[in-house]
């Protein structure tokens, strides 16, 4: 992100703030989508932060870390947008395509099922965290850094929400799959 | 089972999936709304910003201030008109000040999370160290009678991670009956699997486990074992657990376990 540009739109040019936006919101938004797992969330947490982002702009000091910056406000609001939802109950998902659920897929099916069950089941941070890792390829210094929390606080979520997870997956692998209707 | 060591890419490939395009519609009406939105002043949303920061402390700050203004006073009057004897009942206001939070902990440590239960669901903190049964099958417990809620912490340190956990009781002997069933949870291979534990100078009775475990902190068992130590004790009405797990220092440990003693009436 050009420091000039952002340098103009946290002094209130706003056709400055509209290039930024456009430039970074396929970015916010592919990790908002992969932190609330919910398309219409996402798009609503990376509204309600572009709106953030332009409000608060004037207290960004160093218009080169605007980039970092961003992914906070936008973390934040994915975390207002969870805190603001009841828990989420079992949900049903299509497949790709609409493809037909045979028994082949099944057991993948389930597996994912109880992913996104576990994923729904962790906190903000623990979601931003993994999203950030896996997804971004952040190293966790640079995690830390981003969320502006110590490293320690990074490897301990980290290691939670993963411990989650692989339980889900191991539950996942017990004869229970049996119980599930394939037809 | 090869289901197992395929987790991180399993994981790696749960997480990263979804959309990498923002809908152009999202974008269009957000400047919209910035149109008719100022900016704030960078002081404003800096002090809004520390506000947000000193959430907790600022809560803390209002209560220290409420005990000054109003529990101080009456516990005086208390002193001066009743002449009755000493009642170290704790009471469920009293565990945020018992368990380790940011004011109490070591300075090597952050903290994590925090889970409270009360009255109206009194089990949430209650069944976290439980490990030989499921949640709801502990929770219907004759120990469990009397369980007025319980408050947790857990916290990261340099390369060990740490939990403060109290849960309070309507009276002492419910406590204790509680703390009988807690010991088997520690002690029992279908537990914890820490063995006897030794007997240790805290509370009204108390013992403290050393060894290797797969009952990491929180309900998640760990995969490979990992050592840990932990101090289990009854203070009158309440039942306290502080514990460390990787490489903990036990010094330290037992510092914290003897202060939260120490805050518990």
């Amino acid at each position: 992100m050009e420091p000039s540009l952002v340098e103009r739109a946290r002094s209130g040019d706003r056709e400055a703030f509209s290039a930024i936006a456009f430039e970074v919101s396929d970015g916010l938004f592919a990790v908002a989508h992969r932190v609330l797992r919910d398309f219409d969330a996402a798009a609503d947490a990376l509204q309600v932060a572009l709106v953030r982002m332009w409000r608060d702009l004037p207290s960004l000091s160093d218009p080169s870390r605007f980039e970092a910056w961003a992914y906070r406000v936008l973390i934040r609001a994915c975390h207002d947008a969870i805190r603001a939802r009841p828990p989420a109950g079992p949900q049903l998902h299509l497949l790709d395509g609409g493809r037909a659920i045979v028994a082949d897929h099944a057991s993948e099916v389930v597996e994912r099922e109880e992913l996104d069950h576990a994923f729904r089941r962790l906190t903000p941070e623990q979601r931003a965290i993994l999203v950030l890792q896996y997804y971004r390829d952040m190293k966790l210094e640079a995690i830390a850094e981003l969320l502006q929390i110590p490293i320690g606080t990074v490897r301990s979520r980290l290691h939670y929400a993963k411990r989650a997870l692989r339980s889900a997956l191991e539950a996942d692998a017990r004869p229970v799959i049996t119980e599930i209707d394939v037809r | 089972m090869s289901h197992v060591h395929d987790t991180e890419p399993v994981l790696r490939d749960f997480v990263s999936e979804g959309a990498e395009r923002a809908p152009d519609w999202v974008v269009s009406t957000a400047l919209t709304e910035i149109d008719r939105t100022p900016q704030r002043p960078a002081w404003r949303t800096r002090l809004l910003d520390v506000e947000r920061r000193l959430g907790p402390a600022a809560r803390l700050l209002e209560i220290a201030a409420v005990l000054v203004l109003v529990v101080v006073p009456l516990a005086l009057v208390r002193l001066t008109f009743v002449a009755g004897p000493s009642d170290r009942s704790v009471e469920l206001g009293d565990l945020a000040s018992i368990v380790v939070w940011q004011d109490t902990m070591p300075p090597s440590w952050t903290l994590d999370s925090l889970i409270t239960s009360e009255p109206e669901a009194p089990f949430g903190v209650a069944t976290i160290p439980v490990r030989t049964m499921p949640a709801e099958a502990f929770e219907d417990l004759p120990a469990l009678e009397g369980l007025q809620g319980g408050r947790y912490t857990d916290f990261s340190g340099t390369d060990a991670v740490f939990m403060s956990w109290a849960v309070l009781f309507s009276d002492s002997r419910q406590a204790g009956a509680a703390f009988d069933a807690y010991l088997v949870e520690l002690g029992s291979a279908a537990g914890w699997g820490l063995g006897a534990g030794e007997p240790v100078d805290l509370g009204d009775r108390a013992v403290v486990f050393t060894g290797e475990t797969h009952a990491l902190i929180g309900n998640t068992p760990t995969e490979d074992p990992v050592p840990m130590q932990i101090y289990l004790w009854r203070a009158e009405n309440v039942v306290l657990a502080t514990a460390g797990w990787f490489e903990y220092d036990p010094d330290e440990l037992r510092q914290v376990a003897e202060a939260m003693d120490a805050r518990a009436p």
